[in-house]
């Protein structure tokens, strides 16, 4: 208690000490609803229901829309997985596993999949949930003007309901990332009497553990355990409260003073928090820190010796020790690492005298200026920053286009307004989709349509090959042109860090989505 | 009295036409798609056209803001473009958060402010008028969102004294509700109280200094009397004029503090909609703070005539 009281006068003191400076590492808060009884076992030695409301602070805003259908934002995934299960998932290495389907075979052709469905599933509102409603929910997402999902099940040319618990999926070429789609949004089965609901975007309706049962934009959503889920653990919380909290400082500050149970901290942050006694908990992340190159809007970023150069000046160390706290691990390739198709890139330390050598032999000699777009928040402002001053001694005058991500994204990708965007790439359950994005002449982040057409003959061999160990060696190969060429310019993997509050457990991720907290547990007395 | 109210009520309406259309006319310059930031990466010139034709962004402004303006005279302020929260469901839901936040400091502004301000305008040029000056000088000063960082670390983090931020509406426990709101309006009232202290001490000053107080000494009149039933009333005339400006800052800087203390008010949503392009949103909000705040100056000019009946007479 004495040193606790010392510590508390210190940190007076040193709050004042520290009145010059603008933001120290203080935390926000939330409304929460409380903790209740912690979970524990009744008198037959079965588990008693346990009654904690799980309390995260959400980072983005992203929940204001929980329809997969039509959900834009692609890092606000923890939002749907409470609600809906998949129909596929797909685990640490990437790998496939059955989700609401529990089966699946190929045609011969590969133009056909059979999948076969669980039979103890309903969904929230009490419908039963079967192959039709399967059926209409990929119609739905395959052909509304308004989805998001065209890309991930534009090849599928038709859907047959086989039996009350089976279907087959048809698609116009064969297309071997489908199922990994089917992990992701694509594969979130909507109630079938809810797809045209005017709300289905606050209330969805799903077969996942949870429900929503409150939602107010841009302030908090609230799950409420749904009884007849067909998975039902008696031990995971009664309930989950997303509590959004843009402010990184003011969540910090909540996760401290024991308000929230959960929330992601910025790398800049983890230092002081575990010196406030906060435990933070880092783990893996498929995020990958890259500058996107639109190689048709500047002259000089078509020339690949250009874009070698600037691959090869940038020292990623330093970026990842001095900006990144030491959690972002360099990397050249475009696939994350530790999955079955990641790449065998290996990672050359920065060497301006061989970036000056490229630069010399290109068609720029002399540099050339370079239009850089980054939203303006840390780590990607910094960081940006940064690389003006790398490239410096190639003679490229960097400008950079600091701005907001409503105007940066469609800057880049529609209006071709910047010759390159340094943004963080989520990756795909399939390298499929990577590669689709970033490197295909159509991709959204390849805006100019550059085409290696070495790379688009192996991503169609990639897409048609159902063998997992020789589509490995396809992406694998994809990935070695890629960085040869920089055709895209990765920089770190990102690893993800989050403030966690004594006694809870069972968070984990769920590739592709985001966080999952459908098997969170909370004993509170756990100290 | 109801002519005056009249000529106000239709200066707020034609005011009020004013901010609509210099808003709208301001989204229009905004950067930026709306359809492309509700679909996201996986727009298609497709999916871009449909989005636009389903929100009516593909009209021409002067009919987009027609159908906006015709729907709000009618109470209808239209829906998010991201979602089916409509704007009036979103501004009745954190309109009581910044009125709370907004009114409690404005009442602890007056009160403390008028009441300190006024017992130093009776002590002019003394030790502590001198200190309290300096002090209300530095709070003017002082950023708001700086010492709100400042004093939820302190007494939130450190002292643990109080909640760090978050918001229970007053009906569901107003003990709570309180509790929540106390150190966002100790922030926010720091520079109203500082205004206010230094506006009532000079306006008490120049009119203990006027012949009918010094008749009143003459007469007997015991000092408490002559400095709050005599004085401080015919004080009170800037003291109001300066409390309506006060309310208009309050409003701007509750956005601040809305965002260090995590209070879910309308300024969060505003910057939220403006960030995203929510045009709907944005300009429901600014509508219904504009509101607000010509409505409080209306209620300042009615209590300067009460105040001061020369003036109601003009």
């Amino acid at each position: 208690m004495g040193s606790m009281r010392f510590s508390r006068i210190a940190g007076v003191a040193s709050v004042l000490v520290l009145a010059g400076s603008l933001i120290g590492c203080t935390a926000g808060s939330t409304t929460p609803s409380g903790s209740q009884t912690p979970t524990e076992t009744g008198t037959g030695g079965a588990p008693v229901a346990s009654t904690e409301i799980f309390r995260y602070g959400a980072a983005t805003d992203g929940g204001k829309n929980l329809n997969p259908i039509t959900v834009a934002n692609q890092i606000g995934g923890f939002y749907l997985i409470p609600v809906y299960d998949t129909l596929t998932q797909v685990n640490e290495a990437g790998e496939v596993i059955p989700g609401l389907a529990t089966k699946w075979a190929w045609s011969a052709d590969g133009l056909t999949l059979t999948l076969d469905l669980r039979d103890d599933v309903v969904f929230h509102d009490g419908t039963p949930f079967d192959a039709d409603a399967v059926k209409k929910y990929l119609d739905k997402a395959r052909t509304a003007e308004t989805s998001t999902l065209l890309g991930d099940l534009g090849s599928i040319s038709a859907i047959e309901v086989v039996s009350d618990l089976s279907l087959t999926i048809t698609t116009k070429t064969p297309n071997a990332a489908l199922l990994s789609a089917l992990s992701g949004r694509s594969g979130m089965i909507v109630a079938p009497n809810s797809l045209e609901a005017p709300d289905l975007d606050r209330y969805p309706v799903g077969t996942g553990p949870y429900k929503v049962t409150a939602h107010e934009p841009g302030i908090s959503v609230t799950y409420e355990k749904f009884a007849d889920y067909w998975d039902h653990r008696a031990d995971t919380v009664a309930g989950i409260e997303m509590l959004i909290q843009l402010d990184p400082d003011a969540r910090v500050r909540s996760a401290l003073t024991g308000e929230l149970d959960l929330t992601t901290v910025n790398k800049n942050q983890i230092t002081s928090a575990e010196q406030q006694g906060a435990e933070v908990i880092v783990a893996e992340a498929p995020t990958i820190y890259m500058i996107y190159v639109n190689k048709a809007k500047n002259p000089a970023m078509a020339d690949s010796k250009v874009r070698q150069a600037i691959s090869t000046v940038i020292d990623r160390q330093s970026i990842d020790t001095a900006l990144m706290g030491g959690l972002c691990a360099p990397t050249q390739q475009v696939f994350p690492t530790n999955k079955w198709f990641s790449g065998d890139v290996n990672v050359a330390e920065a060497d301006v005298v061989a970036a000056k050598k490229l630069m010399a032999d290109s068609e720029f000699p002399d540099g050339f200026t370079l239009s850089l777009a980054s939203v303006n928040v840390p780590p990607l402002s910094t960081m940006a920053e940064a690389l003006v001053e790398q490239l410096a001694p190639l003679g490229i005058d960097v400008q950079l286009e600091m701005t907001e991500p409503a105007q940066v994204v469609p800057g880049f990708t529609k209006n071709q307004a910047y010759d390159t965007y340094l943004s963080a790439w989520p990756g795909g359950p399939d390298p499929a989709m990577t590669v689709n994005s970033l490197l295909m002449p159509t991709g959204t982040f390849n805006p100019g349509g550059y085409e290696n057409t070495e790379i688009s003959a192996l991503a169609l061999e990639g897409i048609t090959e159902f063998d997992q160990k020789k589509r490995a060696t396809i992406y694998q190969e994809i990935a070695t042109i890629a960085s040869s060429e920089a055709l895209q310019i990765p920089l770190c993997q990102a690893m993800s860090a989050q403030i966690i509050a004594p006694g809870v457990s069972g968070v984990t991720t769920l590739a592709p989505v985001g966080a999952d907290f459908r098997h969170v547990v909370i004993d509170r007395a756990a100290k | 009295m109801i002519s005056f109210l009249a000529r106000r009520l239709g200066a707020l309406l034609l005011l009020l036409w004013l901010v609509t259309l210099i808003t709208f006319g301001m989204t229009l310059l905004i950067p930026g798609d709306p359809a492309i930031a509700i679909l996201g990466d996986s727009a298609t010139p497709e999916s871009i056209a449909a989005v636009q034709e389903a929100m009516g962004l593909n009209k021409p402004p002067v009919e987009r803001y027609w159908t906006w303006l015709s729907g709000a005279a009618t109470g209808d302020l239209g829906t998010s473009l991201f979602s089916s929260y409509t704007v009036h469901e979103a501004i009745a839901t954190r309109i009581p958060v910044t009125i709370s936040l907004v009114l409690l400091s404005l009442v602890v502004s007056f009160v403390v402010g008028v009441g300190a301000g006024s017992f130093l305008g009776t002590r002019p040029g003394t030790k502590l008028d001198r200190s309290v000056m300096f002090i209300s000088a530095a709070s003017i000063a002082l950023p708001n969102f700086w010492l709100g960082i400042l004093v939820v670390t302190l007494f939130g983090v450190i002292l643990r004294w109080f909640p760090v931020g978050g918001y229970v509406p007053l009906a569901d426990d107003p003990g709570e509700w309180l509790h929540r709101l106390a150190l966002p309006v100790l922030t926010l009232a720091v520079g109203g109280i500082a205004e206010l202290v230094r506006q009532t001490r000079a306006s008490m000053i120049d009119t203990l200094r006027l012949d009918y107080i010094r008749a009143l000494r003459a007469k007997g009149v015991p000092p408490f009397t002559i400095h709050y039933r005599h004085a401080l009333r015919n004080s009170m005339i800037p003291i109001v004029t300066v409390t309506g400006l006060l309310v208009s800052r309050l409003f701007g800087l509750s956005i601040l503090i809305e965002s260090v203390f995590n209070l879910p008010g309308v300024g969060s949503l505003m910057i939220r909609s403006v960030f995203d392009r929510d045009i709907p949103m944005m300009q429901g909000v600014v509508l219904v703070i504009t509101v607000m705040v010509v409505t409080v100056n209306l209620i300042v000019d009615v209590l300067y005539g009460i105040l001061n009946p020369k003036a109601a007479a003009k």
